[in-house]
């Protein structure tokens, strides 16, 4: 009774849901990283934009990926701090409220 | 009783251990699911009640005007701990109410795809512990069933299994109702032992090792429920037309199921990312100008949702892209028959490449089909084309992101035939030139005609051949595109009825292929019930489609056949007459065919009659002809003496000639009208090497013709005549002796004759007996009775005595010309005196012929 009502709720909520979230979390992380397409920015750094090996070519080509690698990171870091926070929440849910009933009960 | 605890070990799968953990199985002592649903009836409650709370609470908040939402972290107040309380339960509703597909009381989630990725890498486990592998639901089961000897378990776990809605969905696929399973429920508890020490382990580790072999994520209800269709069902099964293939069939459908689900989940992750422009993501492939222009963009296709996968072609998906991924020489080309699926493995293999189940040098990648006919027919002329052909194969070397399809390749290279050679150097040059990835198909005849001749380019491809699938694949193709054809026609299609397609569309289409043809026929039939304003098609009405198409009747022997068949041997004695011996033998020979117990693979008969000439060989072929085809002239009629020569074969199988193809007669007839008598006149007047081409015909049911297409005769019936041993026949049946003796005694002279492998080759080798005067009288009868016939169609009555036959029996018997003889003194002695008098006008119709003898014809009003 104790192992399936209580233990297996701790076991569930942080083996199961925690790990759930969090790659729900991971999952949106990524898509944004896919969809801001900045690593293949970063690899291909220094080749040109469809192979214009043209001075200019080099040069805009740099210039774009220099403002799109910058930009993009910088929405990936703002996207990134609420899905920690989130994270954070998530992991100390079942535990926050058990921490005001005893801070009550000690009072 | 037997006691289960403890590890048990099951057996080995390779060189690892399976085991299962009783104490784990059996814990709950049947209780396991009667436990869930209390504690998801005590989740209902609590998230219900705990919900309530917190939504007084905000009211109760909102009303005091101070929505500080963070005074709750200051507890000083019972209110603030009620909130607390409330949401500890609202969180924990959510376990009570968890998914237990996903978590009972382990802690990992195993996976079988997590084993076999394990076994790839070589680091299968020595130990496992099987229930890890079953999932919730047939866990539950056997839970609950797993109890001290329990004679029923077999059928108990069938009564359980037929509630889950996955297994409801494999027995419509079979085509059993509820009722009718439940039939074999309990037909399966009293023909076979189903108790629980016979079964229990057994089901367990087979189902597992069926799971795993088969691709499936986890043993479920569905794995369980077509092992005990293969094992313990099996035999019941057939009593309800369920064969074992077809349990296989379903196998296959059901594992690629499970692999379009996985792949449909991760398009979902994976679509939105893929490029929307035609670069790759990096920005660092080149515009391909041309080649957008005559593109068709197989990758593009999939990402905006047609989602096609071959079914039952992993083999051959596999090795394309591990051929394609080797990068230096990436070209492939696919060989198959039109209409064996080549399109959709492509479309497969841009869907793989769409949720990135290939290696990494395959992901970023886009698969690009070349439309060279549209770029032909757009071309001024042949060195335009050329240039644009160039130009696309160096764009798609600068681009590096495209695998370029060039579908049908061997009609690419012999687009215009005087300039095939510069084509196939332009495309040599650059396949060395510039490494392309390219992925190109071919038929099989094509190939030969067009690719193969040329050894340069030849060496260039990986050749992945593409086999007909067999026919329960055939059959599970045809049900994944069921639901687009019946709401495409608004008709309900049965499962008889696509079983029956795809049989016959193999039976009687044989220059096509599986699974084209069965869709064609398919489409044919639906439309086919369209047009008669029904909305159902069945078994029978996809029979009568094939019949009406072939001419043959098919299907369940209906009575009025039946009796047809029970009765042939009267019907062929109305024309031919004596040869009693013949007779049986080949209407032996039909119904063997007609009822399906004879060979596949050959011809449906095949006979050498011997015997003096005129005494009805050729009749009896044209008699079979009319009798099994429903027109004597379904016939086709070879005089062998005119095959003496071995050049003779030639016409036979017909030849090319420079770019010219002469058709065989032989070939080109059965191709035209495959259900015909086949019937070669005076055997032994041919060549042998025409002879030996036979020899296949008879053993395998089919020839290569002159360019190397396959020609099918397993709708023939062979008929080969020989006037051999005549001579010897006449004089031993004159000198009394009986059929079987002279049968044997002048058998010898054929041996001599044909090789002994020709002759075995034959269901019966049947020898004519010369005919006897009261025949010769019959077949006078017979003779009369038609020139009666034609009479009477033009009005004219017509009556003969028993004299006149007797005399005509006497003048025709002709003991070395049978009954040919007869034709001649009938024509002379009666038809031309008919004749006489109808153009005198003595005879006219509603007049009486009555014929007293050949010399007295008597005419009187009728």
């Amino acid at each position: 009774m104790i192992k399936d009502y209580i233990i297996n709720f701790w076991l569930w909520w942080y083996f199961v849901k925690v790990k759930e979230i969090g790659q729900i979390l991971l999952r949106y992380w990524l898509f944004l990283l896919g969809y801001l397409n900045v690593v293949p920015m970063v690899k291909n750094f220094f080749i040109p934009l469809y192979q214009d090996y043209t001075f200019i070519g080099r040069v805009i080509s740099f210039i774009i990926r220099f403002i799109w690698v910058v930009v993009g990171s910088i929405i990936q870091i703002i996207a990134t701090v609420p899905l920690i926070f989130l994270f954070i929440i998530i992991f100390f849910l079942p535990i926050i409220p058990i921490i005001m009933i005893l801070s009550y009960l000690i009072k | 009783m037997k006691v289960f605890h403890g590890m048990q070990k099951l057996g080995n799968y390779k060189e690892t251990s399976i085991f299962i953990d009783w104490d784990y199985l059996i814990k709950d002592r049947g209780l396991r699911k009667e436990k869930d649903d209390l504690q998801k009836l005590f989740g209902t409650f609590t998230r219900f009640m705990s919900l309530f709370v917190l939504i007084v609470l905000a009211i109760i908040d909102f009303l005091s005007g101070k929505f500080l939402l963070w005074e709750v972290f200051i507890v000083d107040r019972l209110i603030e701990v009620l909130f607390w309380v409330a949401l500890l339960l609202f969180i924990y509703s959510f376990f009570l109410l968890r998914d237990r597909t996903k978590f009972f009381d382990t802690l990992d989630i195993k996976t079988l795809d997590m084993l076999r990725e394990l076994e790839n890498n070589k680091k299968l486990p020595e130990e496992i512990e099987l229930l890890d592998y079953f999932d919730y639901d047939i866990l539950n089961i056997l839970d609950d069933l797993v109890r001290e000897s329990d004679r029923e378990f077999l059928s108990n776990l069938l009564e359980r299994l037929i509630v889950l809605q996955k297994v409801r969905l494999l027995l419509s696929r079979l085509d059993l109702t509820i009722d009718k399973f439940e039939k074999i429920i309990h037909q399966t508890f009293i023909t076979i032992n189903t108790s629980q020490d016979t079964w229990l382990i057994r089901v367990m580790f087979d189902s597992f090792i069926l799971a795993y072999t088969n691709g499936f994520e986890y043993v479920d209800e569905q794995v369980v429920f077509l092992l005990l269709c293969q094992i313990a069902l099996k035999d019941i099964l057939m009593n309800y037309k369920v064969m074992p293939n077809e349990v296989n069939g379903l196998l296959l459908w059901a594992r690629n199921e499970a692999k379009k689900r996985r792949y449909n989940n991760l398009w979902k992750e994976r679509a939105g990312l893929k490029p929307k422009n035609t670069v790759d993501r990096g920005y660092t492939s080149r515009l391909a100008v041309t080649l957008e222009k005559f593109k068709r963009d197989f990758t593009r296709e999939v990402i905006e949702g047609d989602f096609v996968l071959s079914i039952a072609r992993e083999n051959e998906l596999d090795e394309v892209v591990r051929l394609l991924k080797q990068g230096e020489k990436g070209a492939v080309l696919l060989i198959g028959d039109p209409g064996v699926g080549k399109t959709t493995l492509i479309k497969s293999l841009a869907v793989r490449m769409v949720v990135e189940d290939v290696p990494k040098e395959l992901r970023d990648k886009r698969l690009v089909g070349f439309d060279f006919t549209r770029a032909y027919a757009s071309s001024p002329n042949i060195d335009n084309f050329k240039i644009k052909l160039e130009t696309i194969l160096r764009e798609v070397a600068s681009t590096k992101n495209i695998i370029l399809v060039l579908d049908d390749f061997d009609q690419l290279v012999n687009i215009r035939q005087n300039f095939a050679g510069e084509v196939i150097n332009l495309i040599i040059e650059a396949m060395d030139k510039y490494k392309l990835r390219i992925l190109a198909t071919s038929t099989n005849n094509g190939y030969l005609a067009h690719i193969k001749p040329n050894i340069a380019l030849v060496s260039l491809f990986d050749i992945v051949n593409l086999q007909e699938p067999n026919l329960e694949v055939a059959i599970q193709i045809l049900i994944d595109l069921i639901p687009r054809i019946e709401s495409k026609y608004r008709v309900k299609i049965s499962f008889d009825a696509i079983r029956k397609v795809v049989q016959l569309s193999h039976k009687f289409a044989f220059d096509r292929v599986l699974p084209e043809k069965a869709i064609d026929l398919l489409t044919e039939a639906v439309v086919f019930v369209e047009e008669q304003g029904l909305n159902f098609v069945s078994e029978l009405d996809i029979e009568k489609l094939v019949s009406k198409k072939v001419g043959v009747s098919l299907g369940t022997i209906s009575d009025e056949e039946s009796q047809k068949f029970t009765n042939i041997e009267e019907q062929m004695h109305k024309r031919v007459i004596g040869q009693n011996e013949a007779i049986s033998a080949v209407a032996d020979a039909l119904r063997r065919s007609r009822a399906g117990i004879s060979r596949e693979n050959r011809p449906i008969a095949s006979f050498l009659f011997f015997g003096p000439t005129g005494v009805g060989k050729t009749e009896l072929a044209k008699t079979l002809a009319e009798t099994y085809y429903g027109d004597e002239k379904l016939m086709i009629r070879l005089d062998m003496s005119e095959y003496q020569e071995d050049e003779n074969l030639k016409r036979l199988i017909g030849y090319r000639q420079e770019d010219d193809f002469y058709g065989g007669y032989l070939t080109e007839a059965v191709r035209e009208r495959p259900f015909s008598l086949v019937l070669l006149d005076e055997l032994e007047k041919a060549n042998p090497k025409v002879l030996d081409i036979f020899l296949q015909i008879l053993d395998e049911g089919h020839v290569t013709d002159g360019i190397g297409r396959r020609v099918n005769f397993t709708n023939t019936i062979i008929i080969a005549t020989s006037n051999v041993a005549s001579k010897e026949i006449f004089e031993l049946i004159k000198q009394g002796m009986d059929y079987k003796d002279v049968y044997t005694k002048v058998l010898p002279l054929i041996r001599v004759l044909f090789k002994v492998e020709f002759l075995n080759r034959f269901d019966k080798i049947i020898m004519f007996k010369p005919l006897v005067l009261p025949e010769i009288e019959q077949i006078a009868a017979l003779m009369l009775e038609t020139i009666s016939k034609r009479l009477y169609e033009k009005g004219i009555f017509m009556d003969y005595s028993h004299e006149v036959l007797q005399e005509l029996s006497h003048l025709g018997y002709n003991p070395s010309y049978g009954a040919r003889e007869l034709y001649r003194i009938v024509q002379e002695n009666i038809e031309n005196k008919i004749a006489e008098l109808i153009v005198a006008k003595k005879l006219q119709a509603g007049r009486k012929l009555i014929i007293n003898d050949i010399n007295n014809f008597e005419i009187s009003e009728s």
